[in-house]
């Protein structure tokens, strides 16, 4: 039996970041206070026998005590997991065991941080490159810190941005890194010269602004034709060589925390009580419902099994198997 | 040959005739006689007979016509008395026809008449007949019934032939006529058992008559030991004196245990546990047994009696409830009135009862008292504050007796009958819950006190108590209460506090607060669980645990010019303050000023912070103090009013989330978590 006061904090338990493990058979969510869920993909998807019972992770990992899950990734042997001030990899062959609960993480690294420790350097988005091993960590001072995995070293540091980064996307190839910010801007990144080859700033475009909600833009995602970025400001579809805003989405939102390409289409979600699924012309596809009222992550796989997942404010995590309804939901912690 | 037949016709009826004319002249009718006459001459002739002459006269006629006819044509002179001779004969003939035809005519009479005479004989043979059917029938069916007939001395059981003739003597049994004649068998029995029952019935009275004498004796020895009682309480009262004198208490010791004695036994049990808590560790506690004594011995017989006959009782209810209500209406209201009287057997109290009074600080102190219910087999507790200081209204129910033992323990709202089987009882006589009878409050650690355990209908809650079951003596409950009280008292002081506005002023603790705010408490008042409710969404969470609703309206108030009447910065909490206050924090609910467009997110995060974020359960000052904190940073934040806080980014994660930590550096400064 929980008690009162657990009962309370795990009602305002907020999941800040999701990946899958590298063989698909696991669903990885980390949340506001700290801790890691493990679900076996199998496990959740089958049938409850009982009224009572509930959904639960298969493992729980205390990953970063008294302090965030913001962002993870997964990479081929570990799962990268940012918080404040350092990215720790986990062995997905422990995460998965039944040793979870007690695994350590198998590296940790450190950020740079200025002299300002009460305000340490906190990795917000993490993107890796599997072609070059490089994992690029956008952080609170601002920065983008580029890593080579097979050292932990600081390969590079792209500065541009003046407030700290919402959100990285990365181009299959490796070659270019898109970056939205806190700023009002999307910066794009040419990552062979590592310089700054563009900059978009939604906020200026008249039908796009929103004044209520502010300038920062809280997601972005791209094609090689297509950028996607949205936050303050409409969620909107950009042409790549033009950098024209082509298509502005007229989303009942708050503010847009999640924008993603997916199969010719797009998903989006934010500070709203649905996750959208959207054709490029802005045509509605379908709204999935959600527990919560803001989605901060939602993931998806093709293989082995077809899911998507969508965590937000609440303790529970969306589950569809099919992007049309929501098929399930799952409790974070107990 | 016709004619000589008619000649002897002719003559033979002129003989008759003249043979009657005697008598016929003599009866003066000549015509009857001459028709019996003719009758009987038409029986005698045979009809053949009349037939052939009949057809011969014809044949006459024919051939005197002829004749006629011939001589006629002729002419002939000679002729004419031929012809006279022929008509005469002719007219003879004729005659001839006519007497046949009245023959024939008198025959055809005669048969029909038989006839008719015979079919008369036949018809009153054939009723003859039936008559005798019916009559046998009739005596058979007389036959049928007396076959039937019972009689009254076949209900009556005898004892068995071979006892019989064993036990009866001779003259009764006689044996040599009765072993051959059944009936004369049955009736010498039936003549035995008389003999018998007329001597058993002798018996009876004269027994009665022993136990008669019995009681009368039994009653003289009582009238005796009654006399020796007040010649026993006069040495006890002349012993009072040298009791005092030596300072010995026995008497009002044993007072009270002999009263003791009186309870009920789960009270008996509570009794002899507070008092042994009272002995042991606390003297200010007092615990008496009140209640009328004479009552409880008289409920006390009564009680074993019904045990005794408890399955009789039961039976005989049954009966009288299966007996149709049909006939008269005082019927029905005498069925009514024994309901009622049932009803009140039910919810009968035994007439002593267990006090407990409870001495807090000053004048506070806290009655309880326990009754036990006879029929539904619990405990109930009643209970009574009194506190010395003013009550104040806002205080509501807080300090109502009811509400500060609600859920002393999780889930323990004393709202319905710990035993299961009182709901079955209250439901046959449709008394619905038990809370609304009003004959105290059945809580489950009540019970425990008294050593009564019940089978809880939730397994949870099955599994969930019996962890506490070692602790769950009086000692705890009563250590439990009384830490309850006192922090109820503290609430209302802190509540009464901050109706008038004072926020008290923090001293150093585990959950650091700032103490420089520009948000400033407004208003604090009670308000009604259907305030709480509205636009509320998290409603499932407190349904059950609720006790005490307040809200808080905060609103930022730096200087006056930012106090614009049209815009001004306010933000309301809705409080729920559970019963275990201060053990679990009270829960926030909040929601702004439409002026602020603040998302769900916000309010989200700002309840969390204040709702969850402490190192140690707060108490409402503390919570308060936080959430005008909160507004504050929130404002500021957000630019809508100047900044006056030091932090270093309003926003920061995906969350964008405020800086609501504090921290004591410098001058303060606020971080995010």
């Amino acid at each position: 039996m929980l008690s009162e006061s657990m009962r309370r904090k795990l009602f305002y338990n907020t999941v800040m970041s999701q990946c899958f493990s590298s063989d698909g058979s696991c669903l990885v969510a980390g949340s506001l206070y700290g801790y890691v869920a493990v679900f076996e993909i199998s496990k959740i998807l089958r049938p409850l026998r009982t009224e009572y019972e509930s959904r639960r992770p298969s493992y729980h990992i205390e990953a970063h005590p008294d302090s965030h899950v913001d962002s993870m990734v997964s990479t081929e042997n570990f799962l990268v997991t940012g918080s404040i001030g350092e990215i720790c990899g986990w062995d997905w062959k422990s995460v998965t065991s039944s040793k979870a609960e007690k695994t350590k993480a198998s590296w940790t690294i450190k950020i740079p941080s200025e002299n300002d420790s009460y305000d340490g350097a906190v990795v917000f988005s993490l993107a890796y490159c599997s072609a070059n091993n490089l994992l690029y960590a956008g952080c609170n001072d601002s920065k983008i810190y580029v890593f080579s995995l097979e050292d932990g070293k600081l390969v590079t540091t792209l500065e541009g941005h003046t407030r700290f980064i919402h959100g990285l996307s990365l181009l299959d190839s490796g070659t270019q890194l898109a970056s939205c910010s806190e700023d009002g801007t999307v910066r794009l990144w040419d990552l062979r010269k590592k310089e700054n080859t563009n900059v978009l700033t939604p906020n200026l475009v008249d039908n796009i602004h929103r004044s209520r909600l502010g300038e920062w833009i809280g997601a972005v995602d791209f094609t090689e034709d297509w950028l996607l970025c949205g936050g303050g400001p409409k969620l909107s579809l950009w042409h790549m060589r033009t950098m024209q805003p082509a298509t502005v989405f007229d989303l009942p939102d708050e503010g847009i925390y999640v924008a993603k390409i997916y199969e010719e289409r797009i998903i989006a979600a934010g500070l709203a009580s649905h996750v959208y699924n959207l054709t490029y012309q802005g045509e509605m596809l379908s709204s999935i419902p959600t527990s919560s009222d803001t989605t901060y992550t939602v993931v998806y796989q093709e293989t082995p099994q077809r899911l998507f997942s969508i965590g937000g404010a609440s303790n529970f995590l969306d589950i569809c198997t099919n992007c049309n309804y929501r098929e399930l939901s799952v409790q974070f912690a107990p | 040959m016709g004619k000589e037949n008619d000649s002897d016709n002719t003559k033979k009826r002129r003989k008759s005739v003249s043979g009657n004319s005697g008598m016929s002249l003599k009866d003066g009718d000549t015509y009857k006689v001459i028709i019996s006459y003719e009758e009987k001459e038409a029986m005698e002739r045979l009809s053949e007979n009349d037939s052939e002459s009949f057809l011969s006269t014809c044949d006459n006629i024919r051939k005197a016509m002829n004749k006629i006819a011939k001589l006629k044509s002729n002419g002939d002179a000679n002729a004419k008395d031929e012809i006279h001779e022929l008509q005469i004969q002719t007219s003879l003939a004729f005659i001839e026809l006519k007497k046949l035809n009245r023959m024939e005519k008198f025959r055809t009479k005669f048969a029909r008449d038989s006839l008719i005479s015979s079919k008369s004989s036949v018809d009153s043979k054939h009723l003859h007949l039936q008559n005798l059917l019916y009559e046998v029938m009739h005596l058979k069916k007389e036959v049928v019934k007396c076959l039937q007939f019972k009689s009254k001395d076949e209900l009556i059981q005898l004892v068995s032939e071979e006892e019989f003739y064993k036990e009866a003597p001779e003259n009764i049994s006689r044996p040599e006529i009765t072993k051959h004649n059944p009936h004369q068998l049955r009736l010498a029995r039936l003549e035995w058992e008389l003999t018998q029952r007329k001597q058993l019935a002798a018996l009876c009275d004269e027994l009665t008559e022993n136990k008669k004498a019995v009681a009368l004796s039994i009653e003289s020895k009582q009238t005796r030991l009654d006399n020796l009682a007040p010649q026993l309480y006069s040495i006890l009262e002349a012993s009072k004196p040298l009791q005092e004198s030596l300072g010995l208490l026995l008497d009002k010791v044993r007072q009270e245990h002999h009263k003791a004695a009186l309870l009920a036994s789960p009270l008996y049990v509570l009794y002899a546990k507070a008092s042994a808590y009272r002995d042991a560790y606390d003297n200010s506690i007092i615990v008496k047994v009140e209640g009328d004594e004479e009552e409880a011995k008289r409920a006390n017989n009564q009680d074993a009696l019904q045990e005794s006959d408890s399955d009789a009782e039961t039976v005989s209810e049954n009966v009288i409830e299966e007996t149709p209500v049909h006939k008269k209406r005082h019927h029905r209201l005498s069925r009514e009135a024994r309901q009622e009287e049932k009803k009140t057997k039910l919810l009968q109290r035994h007439p002593l009862n267990v006090k407990i009074i409870i001495k807090l600080k000053n004048e506070t102190k806290l009655t309880l008292q326990f009754y036990y219910m006879m029929s539904l087999k619990i405990v109930t507790v009643e209970s009574k504050l009194k506190t010395d200081g003013i009550m104040d209204i806002s205080t509501g129910d807080m300090l109502i007796s009811e509400s500060i033992l609600r859920e002393l323990y999780p889930r323990d709202l004393g709202l319905e009958s710990p035993n299961p089987a009182n709901y079955y009882q209250l439901n046959r006589y449709n008394l619905g819950q038990f809370s609304s009878l009003g004959l105290g409050i059945p809580y489950k650690w009540v019970q425990r006190m008294a050593g009564l355990h019940f089978i809880s209908p939730d397994a949870r809650e099955q599994r969930f108590t019996n962890g506490e079951i070692t602790q769950d003596s009086v000692e705890c409950v009563l250590r439990e209460i009384k830490r309850r009280v006192i922090a109820r008292l503290e609430l209302c002081t802190e509540i009464r506090q901050l109706e008038y506005g004072n926020l008290p002023i923090f001293t150093a603790n585990n959950d650091l607060l700032p103490q420089k705010l520009s948000t400033i408490l407004q208003k604090f008042s009670t308000i009604s669980w259907n305030n709480y409710c509205n636009n509320d969404w998290y409603l499932h969470w407190i349904s059950f645990m609720r006790l005490y609703f307040v809200e808080a309206i905060v609103r930022y108030c730096r200087t006056i010019q930012y106090i614009n009447l049209y815009f001004i910065n306010e933000l309301i909490a809705r409080i729920a303050i559970k019963p275990d206050y201060p053990k679990i924090a009270p829960l926030f609910s909040i929601s702004m000023s439409p002026t602020i467009h603040a998302s769900a997110d916000i309010l989200r995060d700002i309840e969390r912070e204040v709702n969850v974020m402490w190192i140690k359960q707060p108490t409402l000052s503390a919570q308060l103090q936080r959430l005008r904190a909160c507004f504050d940073i929130y404002l500021e934040s957000e630019g809508l009013v100047p900044k006056e806080k030091i932090f270093f980014h309003s926003v920061k994660g995906r969350t964008r989330a405020r800086p609501y930590k504090y921290l004591e550096l410098g001058g303060g400064i606020f971080i995010h978590r």
